[in-house]
């Protein structure tokens, strides 16, 4: 949860050039990068949820919701009106937005439990919606992605898409990080701490909440319209509630308040997924058990790794941290020490 | 500016604030002392529309506060500091002080994430207060430290710091010195004293400290059981009779200094 600057090694720097320069390696093995394609759609996803959740405060158990709003959205979209890339992936978007903005409506009130138990049943809502609403969404066959050009390239093939994805996937993620870095993801977060104190500083707190769920459900519908690209094919089974546990998973092995960490949750639990994929049951219990693993060891996460261990070793490296404050905590640990022998 | 009359709170079964009249002027430092239980954060509570009197009125600047939700009242010029210290606890104390700045100027989220001229420009001025107030409460050296994980004296100015970004007329100050060491609390007195000049604001003060408030205050308002039981000037207060019976349960001798040894 925490924003220090970082020193060192500048990660995502160097996520990016690998990611560029994947597909010189992997480039032919459509297998490969069909799960390369996949981990950057799903890192979209997972961050936006990590919006709500690690920076928001809320809770969703629903976001594969928004992610369907997004992808029959893309559909329906390239289908009909046959829009370019650009404009269909902002419908995608805003029509996830605005389903967010209604679900966010009643958080004024509903807290904790309650919202679990809202977004909850808004994802599982969802696919019903899209099953029985044929005459938009062509119920259980659903709706074939038309061939999609981008600049007379044929997003269909690989690593076309690969390369489309990627491009707006981290976009996604640099507007989301510019996000928690100014003002208004501040008030997010200051929410997340402190209604009070937010409330004292001028903050309308119900709008907040309400702006965390529309954005957050502005990037989950983004996320869906590349999946549509990705998959094909929109279906009312491509969106299970077991995909908004997944998200849900992500976030936490990655970290909670950490949009990287997201990405790094998204990799590694698709990557899991997929080679874990023939037996089957087997990708659920492990993707659990990397949860439990995740709140028992790095309870902040993924992301959190570098700063705890580098905090451990510099603990063990100085008797006595520098500084009046430093020198507070360790009282208090021998403190306790004494207590316990 | 900040004017009370006839204020009455009360929760179930119990009379917080009993019909208290209370007025701030401009550019003073104005404390209300009196014994735990007074009503003392419940005034704060009232006039920054976290409670609603059941009577009276409650005016700054000529304006109807009780028609304002919470938080509007900053818009107008009031922020406050809380008694426990009520921070983001998992920001940074810059981030802490920087959202004192939000209502200053309110860019979108998309004017956010696209780093627009309207972003932009509030994070400069946001920066340049949240700097300023490090300065002035010398917090520099912890400026990147998580606030949660500092300790209660730091936190104590870091809710301050928060508040004077918002670039109030009248700061709000709930105990600011409670738990500080003797020379922190001169330091902090000294603080205090110059936020009018500094930030051109008006200050209400309220703690236990006599020290502080002896020297800091330009008009002392002594409460208990929810009603003014004095008020005057500093120098007026320690030999006051119905204040020391306040303060000691009792009627035994002494000055108000006794009370607090
Ligand atoms: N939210 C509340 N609910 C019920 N009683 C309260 C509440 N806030 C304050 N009180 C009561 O009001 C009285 C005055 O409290 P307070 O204003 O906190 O006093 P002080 O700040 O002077 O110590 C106390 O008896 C306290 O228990
Ligand atoms: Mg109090």
């Amino acid at each position: 949860m925490i924003r220090a600057r970082r020193r060192g090694l500048p990660w995502p720097l160097l996520a990016f050039g690998f990611a560029v320069a994947f597909p010189a390696a992997y480039g032919g093995n459509t297998a490969i990068m069909s799960v390369a394609t996949q981990c950057l759609i799903y890192a979209v996803a997972a961050a936006s949820l990590n919006l709500l959740m690690g920076y928001g405060g809320q809770v969703s158990l629903g976001h594969a919701g928004f992610l369907a709003a997004g992808a029959y959205t893309a559909a329906v979209v390239a289908i009909h009106f046959r829009l370019p890339l650009v404009p269909e992936i902002l419908a995608a978007g805003l029509v996830a937005a605005a389903i967010g903005f209604v679900l966010g409506l009643p958080t004024g009130r509903l807290h904790g439990l309650y919202l679990v138990i809202l977004t909850l049943g808004f994802g599982v809502a969802v696919p019903q919606i899209a099953l029985n609403w044929t005459g938009l969404t062509n119920g259980w066959a659903g709706l074939a992605m038309p061939p999609t050009t981008l600049w007379g390239l044929d997003l269909t093939s690989q690593p076309t898409l690969y390369y489309c994805v990627l491009a707006v996937s981290w976009l996604c993620l640099l507007a989301m990080l510019s996000l928690v870095a100014t003002r208004s993801g501040r008030i997010f977060m200051a929410v997340r701490d402190s209604e009070a104190a937010a409330m004292a500083m001028g903050v309308n707190v119900w709008r907040a909440k309400v702006k965390v769920f529309t954005t957050s459900a502005f990037f989950c519908g983004i996320a869906g319209d590349l999946l549509a690209h990705w998959t094909g094919l929109v279906a009312p089974t491509s969106f299970p509630f077991d995909l908004s546990l997944l998200f849900f998973s992500m976030v936490i092995v990655g970290g909670m308040g950490s949009i990287w960490g997201s990405l790094t949750g998204a990799v590694l639990l698709v990557v899991i997924a997929d080679q874990a994929a023939s037996v089957g049951g087997l990708s659920t219990a492990i993707i659990g058990g990397a949860v439990v693993l995740t709140l028992l060891v790095a309870p902040e996460g993924l992301a959190s790794l570098p700063r705890v261990v580098s905090w451990r070793l510099r603990r063990m490296l100085e008797r006595e941290a520098p500084g009046e404050i430093g020198r507070f905590r360790n009282r208090d640990q021998r403190v306790r020490k004494e207590r316990r022998a | 500016m900040l004017e009370l009359a006839g204020v009455s709170l009360s929760f179930v079964g119990l009379t917080a604030v009993a019909g208290l009249d209370l007025r701030v002027a401009d550019g003073t430092i104005c404390s209300l002392i009196g014994p735990n239980g007074a009503g003392k954060t419940s005034v704060l509570n009232l006039i920054s529309r976290f409670y609603t009197p059941q009577t009276g009125q409650v005016r700054f600047n000529e304006r109807d506060l009780l028609k304002l939700p919470p938080h509007r009242v900053v818009e107008i010029g009031i922020a406050r500091s809380f008694q426990s210290p009520t921070l983001f606890k998992n920001l940074s104390v810059l981030d802490n002080l920087l959202v004192g700045a939000a209502h200053l100027s309110k860019p979108s989220v998309v004017e956010d994430v696209l780093r627009l001229p309207r972003s932009r420009q509030h994070e400069r001025l946001a920066r340049e207060r949240a700097d300023h107030a490090l300065e002035f409460l010398k917090l520099e050296a912890v400026r990147d430290r998580v606030a949660g994980d500092l300790p209660y004296g730091h936190q104590k100015l870091v809710d301050i710091g928060r508040a004077l970004v918002a670039d109030p007329r009248l700061l709000l100050l709930d105990e600011p010195a409670a738990g500080m060491e003797e020379a922190q609390k001169q330091w902090l007195a000294n603080a205090i004293m110059h936020v009018p000049d500094e930030y051109g604001a008006a200050v209400l003060l309220v703690d236990h400290d006599m020290g502080v408030v002896l020297r800091v205050s330009d008009n002392v308002i002594v409460m208990n059981f929810g009603s003014k039981i004095f008020e005057g000037p500093p120098g007026e207060v320690r030999h006051q009779p119905q204040v020391l019976a306040a303060y000691l349960g009792t009627e035994r001798g002494g000055t108000v200094h006794d009370a607090q040894a």
